[in-house]
């Protein structure tokens, strides 16, 4: 699994597992998860609420919470391993590396700050040249402002959080994150809290600003919908597990696992068919998930060694793979 | 988030109302049980309240509360025969740190059972009719009481009164009020404009439903809480004031009395002060540490 | 915003005047009768309604609020039944003993408090964070009069290295009263060793005062920082490569600090409420020790005039910690609301 880091991606991560210690018990999300990311490209992940898509891109930057433990598993950066990493070499993966815009714009800035204040101390730690001045700062604030079509960016500066709408702060959010350069920026379903009107407007501007600095991205969505216009490639999740990846046109031609099949089912379509019908049962008890396959207990497909063994993840061909029995192959991804 | 399962069993036992009660009496343990110290704090309340209930049971001395003289046992210090010592006038400290122990009790019961209903119900009228010229002279009545520290208003009143149990009480009923009305006016307020309670007005529901069906409901937990963290303020406060000399006249054993008598014969004879003071500490600690478990058991239903 | 604060002056005067009617009908619906509690029992009658007629008892109750009002506000409040002089003269002498303690005991509070709840944030789960919240919990549960009477023990009797009694050694002049404040003043005629022996009187009562209000402002710091630390603009904070130290001192601390001082500014009110044992047990020559023998003894122009300083003072906090919360929290500033 090593060998991926020799072709120069930005992002790898292999066969993590990501663990909650809590009163109730050991809460097993990640089990097992492959992601890789080359540079300059755009990934989706898609998934359910409560699969893990979150905890899986705080692990590459270690913001995860302090009960949780990585027992298993190793991302890397650019080569360097990320778990092993010593304060100075996080620091600059965070400051220079890999950026994250939130979910919720309202609570991802701090409300006693202004923006300018914010703004200008992501860039001071951005490890650039002359990061430590003030005009410098300004410039660069300023500049990333109006790539994402801010009117007035001065003023902005000088706002506080609170004085700008949902749609103005998320885009604050996608300018701070790409103020300086970075190798790759993480928006974790940046558009879900957004008015509708909005939405398409904040994923364009993501995407542009992406595009031209030449960045990688990891979009997190629920919708394949906004996968489909976004990105390169899509990642299924379910459950801790990455179960099927692929390029966006391979994907959207042929879904091989059986969730991303009752996913696609799931989209309504106009054009005949009704309304979709959901996938009945629910996402397995983390504190006590099922032995193999962590799908099986809601597969149609499922027989009994998907309840005793869990499948790895098989490459298909041009970078398709499943993490399914029924198309079982030597040569994971 | 959770997608309802599609199998509900058709088996599941039709809930009974006794059986409804109970279980909600066993959920509400539950929350308050998981933070250790509020147990704690419930397990010291519950011993002080035996001491003093049982006081005649479980002193070794339980007479001593009255004007009782044994001057060849006085001023003695901790030992076999008096646990805490004895006093200037021979009598048993812990004895009558558990008669005592009573007075604290009935203090706060008092106050609280005075004040939280009164307090609680005025300002729930001031919330609700926000606009009304009753609901903001309420409120100038209140601000006017909260512009002093409770302590000065309660000695304020109680200086002037005869200094007795029952006059130290009123005093602080006087000084306790207006934290109750302020509270539940803050919450009346915000909570009257919610979707239920503008479906009951619609629906004609009377005033007093409204305020005591829909909206107290939902301020019992912070009530509550604030109720049993006053608990330990209250009988804090009544021994400031009995230390004084305000509230139980001697012989009757107080709290605050017995420290401030033992004032003057520190160091020396440090347990006729000391021992009342710790006291004094155990039982406000007690109700402090309940008073997060019952945050966090009532929390859930608001 | 200009029209919010005259507003809410507007409600302070009406308080304040509330208070002044509240504290009148106490003082005069006494059981007794003042006049003859201070002249006592062995004077003629006569020499008692001579003074009923000069302290205006013999007036309609509403004549008497209004006489007494207009005493007020050309700051005559009266003279003591007890020491004989004008009210305002015996405040203007023991208002800055106790202002002093409160001062030094609020510097106390806020920087011990927020300091210990920063510490204790920095290492939750550990040793420190656990000892501090113990701590805590003891410093809110122990009557101020426990602290000084264990510190009079401490300081009076086993380690004597700091005074217990009284403002200033028996040898030391007393300053020239400008503010009243012994060190203050002190300070200002550059007398260093007047000075440092009243700040050492000053200490052991300020500490004995502030452990309460300590004990709470860390618990509310800690509580308030903790639970800030899992909002999501810390976490993107970090995640934009923030020192973990910066990231505690200022990005934290701010934001958590807002319902700390609200809850300071009645805390400090309250020493004043709490001070009088203090300045019984350490014979302290304080406002609270006047004030609770004026209570004691039914001096009722006393009463009225120590309760209307301390209600002036109640509202002084309160308008103070208005605008320090307005400073913190631009959205009390310029919104005119903020985060309940």
């Amino acid at each position: 699994m090593s060998e991926k880091n020799a072709t120069g991606s930005v992002v790898d991560i292999c066969d993590l597992h990501v663990y909650y210690k809590t009163y109730a018990g050991m809460v097993k999300v990640l089990n097992g998860v492959n992601l890789h990311v080359s540079p300059g490209e755009k990934v989706a992940i898609v998934g359910e609420t409560g699969c893990g898509k979150t905890t899986t891109v705080k692990s590459i930057l270690r913001i995860l919470a302090n009960n949780s433990v990585v027992p298993e598993g190793e991302i890397f950066f650019k080569g360097q391993d990320v778990l092993k990493m010593k304060t100075a070499q996080v620091k600059q993966l965070r400051g220079s590396g890999v950026s994250m815009i939130f979910q919720d714009p309202t609570m991802s800035l701090n409300p006693v700050f202004t923006i300018g204040e914010q703004m200008f101390e992501a860039i001071r730690n951005s490890g650039q040249k002359d990061a430590n001045k003030k005009d410098v700062q300004q410039q660069l604030a300023v500049q990333a402002l109006r790539d994402t079509s801010m009117p007035d960016p001065e003023r902005i500066l000088l706002s506080y959080p609170f004085q700008l709408s949902g749609g103005m702060r998320q885009r604050v959010c996608i300018a701070m994150s790409l103020a300086t350069p970075r190798d790759m920026v993480i928006a974790d379903e940046p558009t879900t809290n957004l008015d509708v009107t909005i939405q398409d407007q904040v994923l364009r501007i993501l995407t542009d600003r992406v595009e031209s600095k030449h960045s990688s991205l990891i979009l997190i969505t629920h919708s394949l919908g906004v996968a489909r216009e976004t990105s390169d490639r899509i990642y299924v999740m379910y459950a801790g597990n990455m179960v099927e990846t692929a390029s966006t046109t391979e994907l959207f031609r042929q879904q091989l696992h059986p969730y991303t099949v009752a996913l696609m089912r799931c989209i309504p379509r106009l054009s005949g068919g009704g309304v979709a019908e959901g996938i009945s049962g629910r996402i397995p008890n983390y504190l006590d998930p099922p032995a193999g396959c962590r799908f099986a207990p809601r597969c149609p497909m499922a027989n009994k060694r998907c309840f005793r063994e869990k499948p790895g993840f098989y490459d298909q061909g041009d970078g398709h793979c499943v993490a399914c029995f029924l198309y079982e192959k030597e040569g994971g991804c | 988030m959770n997608e309802e399962s599609k199998t509900t069993s058709i088996n599941e036992t039709a809930s009974t109302p006794k059986r409804d009660r109970l279980d909600e009496i066993k959920k509400l343990w539950y929350k308050f049980s998981l933070n250790r110290m509020s147990v704690v704090g419930l397990g010291i309340v519950l011993f002080v309240l035996i001491l003093a209930v049982f006081q005649p049971i479980l002193a070794p001395y339980p007479d001593h509360v009255g004007a009782v003289v044994d001057f060849q046992n006085a001023s003695k210090a901790p030992c076999a025969s008096y646990w805490m010592g004895t006093d200037t006038v021979g009598r048993d400290i812990m004895s009558r740190i558990f008669y005592a122990y009573r007075g604290a009790f009935t203090m706060g019961l008092g106050v609280l059972i005075v004040t939280v209903p009164f307090g609680s119900v005025l300002g729930l009228i001031a919330g609700y009719w926000k606009n009304k010229w009753y609901s903001t002279l309420i409120m100038r009545v209140t601000d006017v009481f909260l512009a002093l520290p409770p302590m000065i208003l309660a000695l304020c009143v109680c200086s002037i009164l005869r200094p007795n149990m029952f006059n130290s009480l009123l005093a602080m009923c006087f000084a306790w009020w207006p934290w109750y009305t302020r509270l539940t006016y803050s919450m009346a307020t915000s909570l009257r404009n919610e979707m239920y309670v503008k479906s009951s007005e619609l629906l004609g529901a009377s005033k007093a439903h409204i305020l005591f069906k829909e909206i107290l409901p939902n301020c019992t937990g912070s009530i509550l809480t604030k109720a049993t963290l006053d608990m330990g303020w209250v009988i804090l406060t009544g021994a400031t004031l009995s230390f004084v000399g305000l509230g139980e006249q001697p012989p009757t054993p107080a709290l605050g009395t017995m420290v401030s008598d033992g004032a003057k014969y520190l160091p020396t004879q440090w347990w006729i002060s000391i021992f009342p003071a710790l006291a004094i500490m155990l039982i406000v600690l007690g109700f402090n540490l309940m008073g997060d478990g019952v945050k966090d058991m009532l929390s859930g239903k608001e | 915003m200009f029209v919010k604060v005259l507003k809410k002056l507007g409600s302070y005067i009406l308080v304040l005047i509330g208070l002044s009617i509240l504290v009148f009908i106490i003082a005069r619906v006494i059981p007794g009768d003042p006049a003859r509690q201070a002249l006592g029992p062995n004077v003629s009658e006569e020499t008692v309604q001579a003074l009923r007629v000069k302290m205006n008892l013999d007036k309609p109750l509403p004549v008497q609020y209004y006489l007494w009002l207009k005493g007020a506000v050309q700051l005559d409040l009266g003279a003591s039944l007890l020491t004989r002089r004008p009210v305002i003269q015996d405040i203007r002498q023991y208002l800055p003993a106790t202002l002093e303690i409160v001062l030094l005991s609020a510097v106390f509070m806020a920087l011990g408090g927020i300091l210990l709840g920063i510490l204790a944030t920095k290492y939750t789960g550990k040793w420190l964070d656990g000892l501090i919240r113990v701590l805590s919990y003891l410093g809110i549960v122990s009557p101020s009069f426990v602290w000084a009477i264990l510190f009079m023990l401490l300081f009076g009797y086993l380690i004597p290295i700091l005074p217990t009694t009284g403002r200033i050694a028996q040898s030391i002049a007393e300053p020239q009263h400008i503010t009243g404040m012994f060190t203050v003043d002190y300070l200002m005629r550059g007398n260093f060793v007047g000075f440092w022996d009243a700040f050492r009187h000053l200490i052991l009562p300020s500490i004995a005062l502030m452990l309460g209000g300590m004990a709470q402002a860390a618990r509310l710091t800690r509580g308030n920082m903790v639970e800030n630390t899992m909002k999501d603009y810390i976490l993107a904070e970090r995640a934009y490569g923030i020192p973990e130290k910066r990231l505690l001192h200022r990005y934290l601390l701010k934001p958590s600090l807002i319902p700390t001082i609200t809850v300071m500014a009645m805390d400090i009110a309250s020493i004043f409420g709490n001070a009088f044992l203090v300045e019984n047990l350490f014979n302290y020559p304080g406002l609270s020790r006047y004030g609770l023998s004026a209570m004691l003894n039914k001096d009722i122009n006393a009463i009225s005039g120590v309760v209307m300083v301390l209600g002036l003072i109640f509202i002084i906090l309160n308008i103070l910690s208005d605008l320090i919360v307005a400073w913190l929290d631009p959205r009390v500033r310029l919104m005119g609301g903020g985060e309940e």
